[in-house]
Formats: structure tokens, sequence, C-alpha cells
């Protein structure tokens, strides 16, 4: 499971950055290598099977703080 | 040293897997850019230019032509007194002796003017005006152009003390007859069909239209076989942008040989690499002329009966010729039929293998149980089969094209009982897979012009089928829709008649033809009325003449 | 700067709006927990209430015909500010997809494809969606005409497949429940699916030139044909199954799987799923375009081709780890998703409007008609 999701960014890579490289485009470049380094951080973090912090747990703690939320039954 | 070759290779397969029009509403744009002819690149050590020796010249041509046994000269003498040489240069088997003789020789001899007169500059133009009775005259100085119309059928006249050669026209090679073509065929409407024959092909098409701005241009393409090629389109109506671009990608080939317009096709299309064409080819004169009507330009290429017409769109792969001499309701069916048949053969296996092996649930019960009965002693695996006897039947149909007559029944018989009858018995595949795939094929029989796209996309359906099921069938459909949404043709988009009422007349089913006001919508610029005036048959003088009978 | 060249009309532009709304029909199942079997009546209150919200919308595209949103926050907060809120719009767009293609995962696993680990099937999923990304606007939108007649038909042909089954009985009694729970469902109904029209105003770039009047009908328009499939569906799904609606998470199968004409059409369910998964193919798709389109205007590049794959990747390992199992998933939507949706839906957007009137912004302002006649 490890080596295909690494083989699949590696592949993602080879399709995707090789042409932005040859372009030289900058910001397309700056802009790949953010999402793929989040995605390479979830991609592994799957493969290992660990728990990722989950973005909607924060806003519920937020909304609930503000006291707004609806009540569940 | 083995590294070099496989670097090599990889290099040039990305090369081509590189190739691609990025943006194919600009593809038009492109092509206007300044392009020059290939005309002049071949043949450069043929150069040569005539002299004044008769002798000379004629071994110049006779090297030219490789000194083949074929090549006869046939010296002369003429004039008042007949002293002047010359000499006729032909190719055996491609001129009509005849003309040859009767004709040109005839009538030089007959030539009664004086040496004197003919002593003068311009001889071969007082040869050409006043002595010869040939159609088309040519004045050309080329050893290459010479030979040229040598090898077109042509016969060159030289003379002494002219460095100047005409070009007679004298074409008499055997052509096929105008026959029914056998990949066409149809219940009622016109049974001809195009020859080899580049001048018979224009010809059928333009005693479709007798139009005088029917365009009939022409190029010489193809350095070794220098293959005569025809764009004709009508003037007024064809769309500019896509007459010049057809011009363009053609006048730019620089290719070694152009045997048949399917040649033609892979240098000037669209979309190299999907298993859709883009560009439609039909054998009848009566298709093309149709689609001429409609503002597409068609291409002939002397020596195949198969000529290209371009924009196409996936539509017309579901429309023949027939369903327009055909009553509409009955028409309109029969489109329905293709439509469903053109589904069914695509996806028919692909959808049996996946209910059967994931989605059992699905299937009524009677027929479950006998599905699982005839699977009870097979080996293989249902895709296994599938793919098997998709095999088989793709090996039939190769070796039915590829047969020679006397063999043909015992081939059939063979098919039908051994790979049907025997191989279910003997239990190698069941027999509700032999049904499927047999109805796959018969409805692979009712689109025939998309052939190539079908095969494919079966087997792809099949494999996904085979991984995920009904899913993957899914997938294999939605990956199909995206594909055609993205292929465009000269301009047009491929996949774009369902969108919009107005071009639904002739779609989803055949409407009368007193509907059909407007040409396709896109195609054509410029005229785009058909008839000017919508008349329904009903309304007519006749039908309230006297209301009772007499 | 233009990211997408492609250009599509403006019925096409109608068509995808209405086909986006007709993807949510299938999935009322978040609303159907809160007020079960009278859910009619928050629905038509939120579509009372979504109403302003579209006409927010089409303003946006009437003032700023060749922006897209992103582009707007940036011109009306500075360059900062709005790089800051485009860039939580980002996530907000991620956010949806992955949300989109969780409902996908949840609904393969449970109806379809029961043993398959779901990332497998989001992942071929996302391929797909990506290919088209690849491809442009153009083609993400071009079936959206024709699936919103064939959807329309099929909720036809289930409403007549299902007439001995129908008991408009099951609507009444109304009124009955809390009023918190009205205001709650109202909440949900208007900003789940039909807040999320906000992605449209990512696209507007591409949509050819339109006065405001045919931009008005255009928006409200394809707003009312995907009005009238949700309630259509929803009123079915509550005539057929009554007070049994909140047992169930997709009533719109069960429903179906009710119909028994004969012996012969008696698994029409099969139809229910294939219609749910081309649905929500084209809702992906064009949220995946969307979110390319936002990342490659953050970054500031035109390149949004090479980006599609990397996002949709991310968007496949981002949406398991969203919720931990279906029943919190549905949850969130009752509580905590209305807040959040309509934050970005209707809070920020009307305050960008407001700022904008107040700078008299867009400074050149063109004639919408003139500007693409030039």
């Amino acid at each position: 499971m490890l080596i295909l999701t690494i083989g699949g960014f590696i592949v993602i890579v080879l399709i995707d950055l090789i042409p932005l490289i040859k372009h030289r485009k900058k910001f397309a470049i700056i802009a790949f290598s953010a999402v793929f380094a989040l995605a390479l951080l979830y991609g592994l973090m799957n493969a290992f099977e660990a728990d990722m912090p989950s973005i909607m747990k924060a806003w519920k703690s937020l909304i609930e703080w503000l006291g707004i939320a609806y009540k569940l039954e | 040293m083995l590294f070099r070759f496989i670097s090599r290779k990889l290099r040039y397969f990305s090369r081509t897997l590189r190739y691609k029009k990025d943006d194919t509403s600009d593809c038009l744009e492109k092509d206007e850019m300044t392009y020059s002819s290939t005309e002049d690149t071949s043949n450069e050590k043929k150069e040569e230019k005539l002299v004044k020796n008769l002798e000379d010249n004629v071994k110049k041509m006779q090297a030219a032509l490789a000194e083949s046994n074929d090549t006869k000269v046939r010296y002369f003498r003429y004039g008042q007194k007949k002293t002047l040489k010359g000499a006729l240069i032909y190719i055996d088997g491609m001129v009509n002796t005849t003309i040859v003789y009767d004709a040109i020789l005839g009538s030089l001899k007959d030539c009664k003017i004086s040496e004197e007169e003919l002593k003068k500059e311009n001889l071969m133009d007082i040869i050409d005006k006043e002595v010869l009775c040939a159609i088309e005259v040519k004045h050309e100085n080329t050893v290459n152009k010479l030979i040229e119309g040598c090898l077109n059928g042509d016969t060159v006249l030289l003379t002494e003390g002219c460095a100047c050669g005409l070009v007679l026209d004298s074409k008499g090679y055997d052509k096929r007859g105008v026959f029914e073509p056998k990949s066409e065929t149809v219940v009622r409407g016109p049974r001809e069909g195009y020859t080899e024959d580049l001048r018979t092909n224009t010809t059928l098409i333009r005693r479709k239209i007798r139009n005088g701005n029917l365009k009939i241009e022409h190029t010489i393409i193809g350095r070794k076989t220098r293959t005569n090629v025809s764009i004709i389109y009508l003037e007024g109506v064809a769309n500019p942008k896509v007459v010049n671009t057809v011009r363009q990608r053609i006048d730019k080939l620089d290719v070694e040989s152009i045997l048949e317009t399917g040649y033609i096709e892979e240098y000037i299309e669209d979309a190299p690499f999907s298993p859709f064409a883009t560009i439609s080819y039909s054998e009848k004169p009566d298709v093309t002329a149709a689609k001429i009507l409609e503002g597409r330009v068609a291409i002939v290429v002397d020596g195949t009966p198969f000529v290209l017409t371009v924009p196409m769109l996936l539509i017309e792969s579901f429309q023949t010729a027939e369903d327009y001499y055909v009553r509409p309701l009955y028409a309109s069916l029969v489109r329905i039929l293709r439509y469903i048949a053109y589904a069914i053969t695509v996806f028919a296996p692909a959808i049996f293998v996946a209910l059967t092996s994931f989605h059992s649930e699905l299937i009524p019960t009677t027929l479950l149980f006998s599905i699982a009965q005839s699977r009870e002693g097979t080996p293989f695996p249902l895709f296994l089969e599938a793919l098997l006897l998709v095999f088989a039947f793709e090996l039939l149909r190769e070796a039915g094209v590829r047969l020679p007559k006397p063999v043909g029944q015992a081939i059939s018989i063979v098919g039908a009982i051994i790979m049907g009858e025997a191989a279910v018995s003997a239990g190698i595949v069941g027999a509700p897979m032999v049904i499927v795939i047999a109805v796959t094929a018969v409805a692979g029989f009712i689109v025939p012009n998309q052939n190539d796209s079908l095969s494919i996309i079966r087997l792809v359906a099949l494999m996904l089928a085979a991984i995920i099921g009904l899913y993957g069938i899914l997938l294999c459909f939605l990956g199909l829709l995206i594909h055609l949404a993205s292929l465009t043709s000269f301009g047009q988009p491929y996949f774009d008649s369902f969108g919009y009422a107005q071009d639904a007349q002739d779609t989803v089913v055949r409407m009368p033809l007193w509907t059909m006001e407007k040409r396709p919508d896109g195609i054509a610029v410029g005229d785009t009325t058909r008839i000017k005036k919508f008349v329904p048959p009903l309304e007519t003088d006749m039908a309230n003449k006297d209301g009772g009978d007499n | 700067m233009i990211i997408d060249k492609s250009q599509i009309s403006g019925t096409r532009f109608m068509f995808a709006i209405a086909f986006y709304l007709q993807s949510s029909a299938l999935l009322t199942s978040f609303i159907a927990g809160v007020s079960e079997q009278e859910s009619w009546i928050p629905v038509l209150f939120g579509i009372l209430l979504s109403l302003p919200i579209i006409y927010m919308f089409r303003t946006f595209m009437v003032k700023f015909p060749d922006k897209n949103f992103l582009q707007v926050l940036e011109m009306t907060y500075g360059k900062v500010i709005g790089k800051i809120i485009g860039a939580t719009y980002v996530w907000f767009f991620i956010n949806v997809t992955s949300l989109n293609l969780l409902d996908l995962g949840d609904f393969t696993k449970l109806a379809i494809l029961r043993q398959t680990p779901p990332i497998l099937v989001t992942l071929l999923f996302i391929l797909i969606s990506v290919w088209a990304v690849r491809h442009g606007f153009n083609v993400v939108a071009r079936y959206s005409s024709i699936f919103t007649i064939i959807e329309f038909s099929i909720v036809i042909l289930s409403l007549i497949l299902l007439a001995n089954q129908i008991d408009l009985n099951n609507l009444l009694p109304a009124f009955q429940m809390p009023f918190y729970k009205y205001v709650q469902s109202t909440h949900i109904i208007t900003t789940i699916p039909l807040g999320e029209l906000v992605v449209f105003l990512m696209v507007t770039p591409c949509v050819k030139t339109i006065s405001k009047q045919q931009a008005t009908k255009y928006w409200f328009l394809g707003a009312l044909m995907g009005f009238i499939v949700l309630l259509l569906v929803l009123i079915r799904d509550i005539a057929v199954l009554g007070n049994n609606l909140h047992l169930f998470t997709l009533p719109g199968m069960v429903s179906l799987r009710l119909v028994n004409l004969g012996e012969a059409l008696s698994r029409i369910e099969i139809i229910f799923a294939v219609g749910l998964t081309l649905l929500l193919f084209f809702k992906i798709t064009i949220l995946l375009y969307v979110s390319t389109i936002a990342v490659a205007q953050l970054f500031g590049t035109t390149q949004y081709k090479n980006l599609a794959l990397i996002i949709g990747i991310f968007v496949v390992f981002y949406s398991p780890t969203l919720y931990q199992n279906s029943v919190e998933h549905s949850n969130s939507a009752r509580t905590i998703e209305p807040f959040v949706n309509g934050l970005f839906e209707v809070i920020l957007p009307l305050l960008t409007l407001i700022i904008a009137s107040i700078l008299k912004l867009p400074k050149n302002k063109k004639n919408m008609l003139q500007k693409q006649e030039a």
C-alpha cells in the first residue's frame, strides 16, 4: 500500500511537474509544491493508517464556543 | 550500447506522446500561417532543361524514366518536305494508342506548313495551335515536368531545334467501371460507387451537383508517388476557414507516398490518438454530394474509391444515405435502433460480466438459475470467457474479410458449429456468454463506420467491468463522454448535436425534409437556408379541390 | 489575468446551475433527520430564502463580468487581506469537494460495492474528473443540458411508477413541530444544497457575454429548474415513505425499491444508483474545476491544468479524514455545517458586495455587451 502510494506520487510528479519546470512557470511550481506537500502528508498518513486531526473538529469547537450550534436529539 | 538504444527509443516515444494540439479551437488559427509549397523540393537533381538537340533530349528523358522497357520513343519527320525531325515519347499501357497515332501523329504527318515557317522561334506554338488535334496541350521545358506528363499517361512531343516540349493529353489506361460499392449497399437509392480514377470520381460528384459554384482544386502530393489530389467544396456555403485549413494541411505534407485517403486522413486529422475518426469517408457519390451541400469539404485522391469529407461529427456515423430516401417515420425508427445497437455492442459483454460476477442480485431469479447452471462445468472465470469469445469473433471477422470466395462456406460452418455449438457442449464456454457475444457481434455491424472505435471501447469496458463491476462500466461511460466532449474536428465540436433543439432535427430522429429549413449549425457559412419557404405537403391545391365524389 | 479561455454560452450556464442543484436532490437525508415528514415546509421556505442569495450572486456576475470571485476579493479588500480571504475560500471549495466525494464513497460502500475500500472507488472517480478538468470548463459543463432533461424525465417516470404508492396524506399534519426545528431545517436547506451555488461565481469569466436581464434570467431559471426537481423528489419520498423517512440514509433508493410493476420492473433502484453516480460526477467535476481555478488564482498562475491532478489526489486523501464515520458526518451536517457554509456563502459575499458598492467598484466599468464585442 505504501509502495503504491509513493509510486503514485512519483507518477504525478513525472506527469505534471516536469512540464512546469521545462516552461519555468515559477508560481505554478510553488502552487504545485504546496499542494503536493499536503497531499503527500495526507497520503502517507493514510498509508500508515495514522489519525489526522480533522479541520471540521476545529470548526465544531469554534462554533460551540460561540454558542450557536444546534443541539442534537 | 543498450542504454543508448533504450534512451533513444524513450526520447522518440515521449516526443510522440507529447504531440497534441493544445487548444483545438485554435488549430484553425495556427494553420493560417504562411507555408511553402513542397512541389519543388523533390527531384532536385532532375531540374534539367531541354537542349536544342533532339537526340540529347530523348536521352535525357529516357534516363529520367530509368530507361524502362515500357518507355516508347517514336521518331518521325514532318513538315511540307518532311525534313524536320521529331519524337513522341510515351509509356506503353498508359496511353490511348488511337489518340497517339491517329490524332497526334496523323495530324503531324498531314502538316502542310513549309519548313521556313516552322524554323522560327515559336515552332511549338505553331504546332500547338495549327497542327495538332490533341485536347489538352501544355508547354514545358524541364525534364521534370515532361516525365510527370508521361507518368500521368500523356504523350510528350519533342522536335529538333527547340528546347521546349509539348505534353499532350492522351490518357488511356484501364479503369474499373462504375459499379455498386461493396461496402455500402442500399435497398433504395443510387448504386453508383467511386472508382480508382480521379476524373471519374470528380465527374460523379459534378453530376450530382450541377452548380457553377462547385469548386474543384487540384494538387499533387507525395515525393515518390506524385498522387493527384482534389479538394471539392461549394463556394459560398463551405466555411472558408475550413477550406484554408484543409488546403494548408495538405500542402504542408512532405511525405513520400500517398496511396489511399487513409494516409491523408492520418496526416491531417485533429486527434491522432483518439479511437474515434474525425474525418469521415464514403464510397458513394450521393453521400459525398449531400455532405458538400451541407457545407463540408471533400478530398478525392487518385487511386482509391474512398472520398474523405471534413469536418465530421459523431452523428454522421449513425446516418446513412438511405435514411433520406425512405419515409421519415421508418427512418427515425431505424436510427434509434442504430443508437441502441451501438450501446449494445459496446457495453453488452461488459454488463453481462459485471452483472453475473458482481451484482447477481440484479438478475431475475429464473434467469439467474439458468446462468448458474451453464456455469457449472466451465473452467474459466467469466471475464476470461468473454475475452476468449470476443477474440474468437474478431478472428472470424478478419478471416471473413481475407478469405477467398470458394472457401467462404466452409469457414462459416467452422465458425458456427465449432465455435458455437461444440465449445458449449465441450464445456469450455457457457451458452449465455455465446449468445451475448453473438448479439454484440451482430449489433456491431449496424454501425460500420465506427468499427475501429467500438472494438477498443468494448475491450476497455470489459476490463473495467471485470475489475469493479457496474461502477467500472459507469466510469468507462463517463470517460467516453468526456473524451467525446473534448474532440473537435476542424473547428467543429465532435459531439454537440444533442444539446440544442435546432440540431435535433437530424440527430435522434429524422424529421421530414420539409422541416429542415437550415443547414446544420456551424458547418456552413454564408448561405445557410435549404428551402426558402416552409411547405408542408398537405396544403396544396389538390387537397380541397372537390369535396364530394363525382 | 484570465486563467481559462474557454467560453460557454448562457443557456449552458443555466443548465449547469440546474444540474448542480438537481444532484443535491437525491441526498436529502440530512434534513429528513431533523424535520421528519414535514421537510417540505422548510424546503419551501428555504427556496424562498435562497432567492435573495441568488440575486446577490447574479449581482456579482453583472458587476464583475470577467473576474472570478477571488479576483473580486482582491479588488475589494486589497492584496493582502484579499489573498487571505481567498485562501480561506480555497479551503472552503476543497472542503465542499471532499464532502461530496465522501458522499459518493459512502453511497458506493453502502449500496453498490460493499467490500471495496472506498478510497479505490473515489480514486478512480477523481482520475476521470481530473481528466475532464484538464480539458477546460467547456468539457466540464458540456452535458449539463442533456443530463438535466434526462434527470427530469427519470424523476417524472419514477413519480408515475410510484403512483399507486403515493399517499399525499403523509405530507400532513403540518406545523406540528417545535419552531426551532423549522428554523434549523430551513438553515440547512439554504446553505447546503442551495447555497453551494457560490461556486459558480468562480466561473463567470467563462460565460459569454450576457446583459443584465439575461443574467437574471439564467440564474433564476436554472435555479428554478433545480428547485422543482428538489421539491418533487422530496414530496415523492415523503408521500411514499411517510413517517419512516428519517430512518433511512437514502430515502430515494428505498422508495424506488418499492416499485413493483408486475414482475418485470422490480429492481429500479439500480437506476437510482446510476443516476446518483452520474449526477455526483458532474457536481464533483465542477467543484474540482472551481478548486483548481481558485488555487491557480491564489498563487497567480495560469497553469491550472497541471494542478488538477495533485488537487484531486489531495481531495481523495483528505476526504476520509474529515469524519470518523457517516453518523458523525450527518450530525455535523445538521449542526455545524450550516454555519460554516453560511459564513462563506452568505456573509462574506454580502460583505464583499457592500464594500464593493461603497468603494464604487469596478472602477473602469465597461458595459457588458461592449466588452465582448471588442
